[in-house]
């Protein structure tokens, strides 16, 4: 199945905060959402800019429960920032006219649980979610043939 | 003689040692860095290295470097340019202010007491090397503290800020001291002190930037061999052109670090997990080395550097605060919280015997530096109790956890 046709039958868009959002705004936005689900920087016009892992985000707002912390942790939590200080300007993507399969294979890779998908722009379109690509698989695999 | 079996052998033996009794000590609620400086005493040659034939030879030192290397990296690669900009006045002056403080202090009082020489070495060479050892402050100790009293107020976050940056100063100003001390002229130190120093940070900006650009190929994988080469060769190219290998390790995290952002978690989260394993060998070999007859014979200056860098972190956290303008209660307190001292200060002792120039005085300088570790690690962590109990920040007390 081409990545194109996924996305048309799932809508699942990805969470986006603007570059200056607070890291407070950015964990507000991520509490809104009913499952686990990372955090996409996207510019103004609505390309993105950069990822934020949601395991990130957590461990900034606990770090005063962590019993020992890294030099970088250290310094994160000292220095604090916006969305675009934490972001991780290197994201991994996928085009529509890709196989899901190939996509997933990246997925799983790098263990990545939304992997969006952009047009030619940069501009997202959807996301493959690999909590929605489970579902999907387990009903096929217990639907009768 | 040592064979590549008897090295495995000795490594094995006391990184063995170390683990178990630091497990002990972590059950016990205590600093795991004493356990592992005892376990290597006991394999000390006047205890049972002689007589089970364990010995640290040569082997150790480019171990050490390599070690030290890696830390230099996770050092630099902790702090970006938009941090130190985003941290403001008060951390990076009280930083200056505490870092400095102890050097000059310390190297003041060691101008003071040592002899015209100490085996050989001019005792003006020497106390700058004692100066910048003292810089650096232990932050796990620190933070467990923190931690373990749910501290919360201007002095604990001034001390997070403080400890996390404070490493660095310790690298930089033993890069300057070893460099400066290192020419046969004053004003031949000082033009050498230059070129080494720029030439180090420049070889580290390289090498960092040439890594952040190879890490966007590489698979999850292949991102710690990654690391391992970019530090041996920087640390191995500073040395085969007389630079600072630990300078342009430090050079080079940042600058891997400053090219890749936030995504940076890729060429620092996997070498993080190494840091315990580098403390482990630090502390176990310096341990090993240890020689009662040398600590009986510096003893003074054992306390007196440890009294001199207390003074000095104290005095120049207020000083620094002060023209910073901190809180009366963080230029009053935050010198005494920044007592505990362990691997960076021993890691920088191990790495004076790659000096040539100061090989003679290595046994001195790590005897000196261990005895002062185990003094400031029991002392350290009450004198950050009391400076927060008195800033009035200490919350309610969890249970004691395990992993100092």
């Amino acid at each position: 199945m081409k990545i194109s046709e996924w996305i048309a039958q799932h809508q699942d868009a990805i969470v986006t905060v603007p570059p200056e959002a607070s890291l407070r705004e950015v964990m507000e936005r991520l509490l809104q959402e009913n499952c686990l689900r990372d955090v996409y920087v996207a510019g103004h016009d609505g390309r993105l800019l950069g990822h934020i892992s949601r395991r990130r985000i957590v461990v900034h707002f606990l770090a005063e429960h962590r019993p020992a912390h890294t030099r970088r942790q250290l310094m994160e939590r000292v220095a604090g920032g916006t969305a675009a200080d934490f972001m991780n300007s290197i994201i991994a993507s996928a085009s529509p006219d890709e196989e899901l399969e190939d996509v997933l294979h990246r997925q799983l890779e790098m263990e990545i649980e939304d992997m969006p998908v952009i047009d030619a722009d940069g501009r997202a379109l959807g996301a493959v979610n690999l909590t929605r690509v489970l579902q999907a698989y387990m009903q096929e695999s217990v639907a009768p043939s | 003689m040592e064979t590549p079996t008897t090295i495995h052998l000795v490594l094995g033996v006391l990184l063995l040692a170390g683990l178990l009794l630091g497990l002990l000590a972590s059950r016990l609620g205590l600093p795991r860095v004493a356990a592992y400086v005892i376990a290597g005493i006991l394999f000390s040659p006047h205890l049972l290295g002689d007589r089970l034939g364990i010995r640290v030879g040569d082997w150790a030192e480019p171990l050490t470097t390599a070690a030290l290397g890696i830390i230099a990296y996770l050092i630099g690669g902790s702090i970006t340019a938009g941090q130190l900009r985003r941290t403001g006045r008060v951390i990076l002056g009280s930083t200056l202010g505490e870092s400095l403080g102890a050097a000059l202090a310390v190297t003041g009082a060691m101008l003071l007491i040592l002899p015209d020489t100490v085996a050989g070495v001019p005792a003006l060479m020497l106390a700058p090397v004692f100066g910048a050892i003292a810089a650096p402050t232990a932050p796990a100790a620190t933070i467990a503290v923190l931690h373990q009293y749910r501290a919360s107020g201007p002095l604990s976050s001034t001390l997070l800020g403080v400890v996390a940056l404070d490493d660095a100063m310790g690298v930089i100003l033993f890069a300057i001291a070893t460099a400066l001390t290192t020419t046969a002229s004053f004003a031949g130190g000082l033009s050498g002190a230059l070129v080494d120093i720029v030439g180090s940070v420049l070889l580290g900006l390289v090498m960092g930037f040439g890594a952040s650009r190879l890490t966007r190929q590489l698979i999850r994988a292949l991102r710690l061999p990654l690391v391992a080469s970019a530090v041996f060769l920087t640390i191995g190219l500073a040395a085969r052109f007389d630079l600072s290998p630990l300078l342009s390790a430090m050079a080079l995290g940042f600058s891997a670090r400053a090219s890749l952002g936030a995504a940076g978690d890729r060429l620092f989260a996997p070498v993080e997990y190494l840091e315990e394993l580098v403390f482990l060998i630090f502390f176990t070999v310096a341990g090993a080395m240890f020689d009662p007859t040398v600590l009986a014979e510096y003893l003074g200056l054992v306390a007196v550097y440890y009294l001199a860098r207390v003074a000095g972190k104290v005095a120049g956290a207020a000083g620094g605060g002060l023209a910073s303008g901190a809180e009366p209660v963080v230029r009053r307190w935050l010198g005494l919280a920044l007592i505990p001292q362990a691997g960076v200060a021993v890691g920088l002792a191990l790495a004076i015997g790659q000096y040539p120039n100061f090989r003679p005085v290595s046994e001195v300088v790590v005897n000196v530096i261990l005895g002062s570790t185990l003094l400031a690690e029991v002392t350290g962590p009450i004198a950050v109790r009391i400076a927060l109990g008195r800033a009035g920040e200490l919350g309610e007390e969890r249970e004691r956890t395990r992993d100092r």
